[in-house]
């Protein structure tokens, strides 16, 4: 019985001399700093109303909303800011019962402010591109224009829409 | 007791990653619809180079036998449509008879309107006007430059010695354009 009490005592001694013995320690610390890519927009609706009056002039006219609203790009990555038509042609509510119209997608141009307009189509195109960083960052946070194209001998009176889609990617 | 500390270690390590993945997915948007709305208006106007046109009489216009004058005025009005319906343009005068300042204090003939009589320059015969609505000219949706929304128009107003006593005869005439 004495002997085995021994024995237990001498155990315990060298599982605490392990436990204590090394003077250093390695900790790996690991950090994911995640794929930051955000866009958004300051409005998801644009009006470009023209008034009666604007066709004095002409039949075919063109009515432009500028700095419609604003884009802003956050990312850690360069960037594009593409877009395209949701659909071909514009949906149409007519004024008057019975009118129709298919009013094509590329009536609408868009362009990032004072660049080039481009007519829309349902493919993409790019429409701006950036450097990493935030909506603070130079050229992440820009307005958008818009220029509709009407003609009174091809558009009845009423509400044309069109739904027009952003995408940001980092390729 | 390092054991412990490690465990803290692992235990932040697994939050931080934890709050790394939740910012991911708050950052995830990358489209964005912006849904554009136009709305293009009944585009209905009604343009007219003068409100005023004027048909005087001379006594060498009377016929020395009947006593009847028939004066015309060609190219008298010329009218202008910007729709984007197609039009219709009706005539009408607005009352039954000429309102009459005389000259030599007779009393108002009450001379009938349908003396005086209009048609598109382009067209035949002239028609008597009335205090109804009839249609002068129908078009197609454009501007003034369509062809066919510019038009001119052309009077007619007859005389007679022994129904007009002299003075000055007015009556006003009403153009109104409509897309039914």
């Amino acid at each position: 019985m004495k002997q085995k009490l021994t024995l237990l005592c001498a155990a315990l001694t060298i599982g605490s001399g392990l436990a204590y013995a090394a003077t250093n320690q390695t900790v790996t610390f690991t950090v994911t700093v995640p794929s930051v890519l955000e866009l958004t927009t300051t409005s998801n609706s644009v009006g470009v109303n023209p008034p009666a009056s604007a066709y004095n002039g002409s039949d075919a006219i063109t009515t432009e909303a500028l700095a419609a609203h604003q884009l802003a790009v956050r990312s850690n990555r360069a960037w594009i800011v593409s877009a395209k038509s949701n659909s071909a042609s514009f949906a149409f509510t007519p004024a008057n019962a019975g009118d129709t119209r298919t009013k094509p997608s590329t009536d609408l141009s868009v362009r990032k402010a004072s660049g080039t307009y481009q007519g829309l189509t349902t493919t993409d195109f790019t429409l701006s591109t950036g450097t990493a960083g935030g909506v603070t960052h130079s050229g992440n946070t820009f307005a958008i224009d818009y220029k509709i194209a009407t003609d009174i001998t091809l558009d009845p009176p009423g509400s044309y829409s069109l739904d027009v889609v952003y995408t940001l990617t980092a390729p | 007791m390092k054991l412990s500390i490690l465990r803290q270690i692992i235990s932040w390590s697994a939050l931080a990653a934890c709050a790394a993945v939740l910012v991911s997915s708050v950052n995830a948007q990358t489209t964005q619809t912006v849904t554009v709305t136009s709305t293009v208006p009944a585009v209905l106007s009604l343009g007219i180079d003068t409100n005023a046109v004027s048909i005087p009489f001379l006594a060498g216009d009377y016929s020395p036998s009947t006593g009847i004058a028939t004066k015309v005025v060609a190219g008298a009005n010329t009218l202008a449509v910007t729709s984007n319906k197609s039009w219709t343009v009706s005539l009408k005068a607005n009352t039954a008879a000429f309102s009459f300042v005389p000259s030599a204090g007779d009393p108002d003939p009450a001379k009938p309107a349908g003396n005086f009589s209009y048609k598109v320059s382009t067209a035949g015969a002239y028609t008597a006007i009335t205090t109804s609505n009839v249609a002068v000219k129908t078009g197609n949706k454009g501007g003034t430059a369509t062809t066919g929304n510019t038009f001119v128009m052309d009077y007619q107003l007859t005389s007679n010695l022994s129904q007009d006593p002299p003075g000055t005869y007015t009556l006003a005439i009403v153009y109104t354009l409509t897309a039914p």
